[in-house]
């Protein structure tokens, strides 16, 4: 009489007074151990409701590559791990785990365009805010993945990730290498991704902007501030110069009140600025 | 006070109080269903040593309160101590410790069932699988493949769920 004569019912009854990493190493014994705990650990963790229990199960065996296995836990897990319905399921997803991780469990089920209700947020805009730049890849190759998708806010990924300051100039070369990705999408004030450059006087990506196809450069907001306007208000010489430099600019592009890049150079007493004009 | 007799697998008859046995529910049961017994009741699947072994635990928890019909989640997690008798009566060697559990699974005495796995469960507790596999000679059936493919499958919950960062010890001072 041994530990392995006890009947099926009877190893299960054990298993729950133990915690899950008892269980663990009671199910590395055995061939007969490990078939019969395995999925019972599975269950307990439904069982249990842990949302995080769940998730570690589920990144384990997406990151293993394991589609069987993680489709599975999916599939018991749905009601804790609801990524239709809970979007900081998502958010998590794609700020804490691998691209692999993320690949697997779009290979087994979750639609890559999948946009949440209140923030109708895409995966792509999360990758981008996050600076997931594997992840980002991942999407952009995607046919099944509107680029352009809005939030919200009216904000698409690449202008969402350049508004709040999260991006790298990698991330939005990747961006603006995908041919279906419009540069010249506006947020609710009329503002494109080259506004936000220029007011910050982010150099490198005004450069990286300027360079991109259909890129608008006098593209004025509701303000009627093109660009180089706004270079002007904010001081900003050496994007100015820039822009400048572009022939397309319009040096004279004026808001709605007859106001031009001098007139601004001029009233902040920006000597070099009015030089440069 | 009315007695009964059982009659082991290795035919041992033991007389015992009524009220006793009737902490077996498969016994219960069948003295309802049957009435009056005057010959002793065969329980073919347990021996003399370990029925009499059970018996003894009826006897010492026969004033407990009866166990509720729905308690299995909630009494269950309350009571994860196994107490002081329990735990004396529990030290048994391991073949016995399995047949106690096997009886009391087999005679339905829900109670005594617990604290035998609660005894297994905490053999096991903290200790590694090897460590495991000695404790209870658990043969390793596993090609070296399996082994390691088993261990990364079920990685994830070895791990504690991560806590929040501990306090630097400048900072709690």
């Amino acid at each position: 009489m041994s530990f392995l004569h006890l009947p099926n019912e009877i190893i299960l009854q054990i298993s729950e007074e133990l915690s899950l990493g008892d269980v663990c190493h009671l199910l590395q014994t055995n061939r007969r151990l490990a078939s019969l705990l395995s999925p019972a650990i599975i269950e307990r963790i439904c069982r249990e409701r842990s949302r995080e229990w769940c998730a570690k199960a589920l990144y384990s065996a997406a990151e293993r590559k394991d589609k069987a296995a993680a489709a599975l836990i999916l599939e018991k897990t749905r009601e804790v791990l609801n990524y239709t319905e809970d979007p900081t399921l998502l958010e998590e997803l794609i700020k804490t785990q691998s691209e692999t991780v993320f690949n697997t469990l779009l290979e087994c089920w979750v639609e890559a365009d999948i946009k949440y209700s209140p923030g109708l947020q895409t995966s792509l805009h999360l990758a981008a805010q996050h600076g997931r730049l594997a992840t980002l890849r991942l999407l952009v190759a995607r046919d099944d993945v509107d680029v352009n998708s809005v939030d919200c806010g009216g904000l698409p990924p690449l202008l969402s990730a350049i508004k709040f300051g999260q991006y790298e100039i990698v991330m939005v070369k990747m961006l603006l290498a995908d041919p279906r990705v419009k540069v010249n999408l506006r947020d609710n004030k009329g503002r494109a991704p080259l506004h936000f450059a220029t007011c910050e006087g982010l150099d490198d990506l005004v450069e990286l902007l300027l360079g991109a196809n259909d890129i608008d450069v006098n593209l004025q907001d509701h303000e009627s501030k093109s660009p180089l306007l706004v270079a002007a208000i904010q001081g900003r010489e050496a994007v100015t110069e820039l822009l400048l430099a572009d022939e397309r600019v319009d040096v004279n592009s004026a808001d709605s009140h007859g106001r031009t890049p001098l007139y601004f150079a001029a009233l902040g007493g920006r000597e070099e600025m009015v030089k440069l004009l | 006070m009315s007695e009964i007799k059982l009659l082991s697998s290795d035919q041992a008859t033991i007389t015992v109080e009524k009220s006793v046995a009737e902490r077996s529910i498969l016994i219960k049961n069948m003295l309802e269903d049957v009435g009056e017994v005057t010959e002793a009741i065969p329980i073919p699947n347990v021996n003399e040593n370990v029925l009499k072994k059970v018996i003894e635990w009826c006897e010492h928890h026969k004033g407990d309160p009866p166990a509720q019909a729905d308690d299995d989640s909630d009494s269950r997690k309350k009571s994860s101590d196994i107490d002081e008798w329990d735990q004396k009566f529990m030290q048994v060697d391991q073949e016995m410790l399995f047949e106690i559990i096997l009886a009391a699974n087999y005679l339905d005495i829900k109670p005594l069932l617990d604290v035998g796995c609660k005894t297994v469960a905490n053999m096991i507790k903290g200790k590694s699988p090897e460590e495991i596999r000695k404790t209870f000679n658990i043969q390793n059936d596993f090609t070296p493949d399996e082994e390691e493919q088993i261990r990364r499958e079920n990685e994830w919950a070895e791990e504690s769920v991560p806590r929040s960062q501990p306090l630097d010890i400048d900072e709690a001072c």
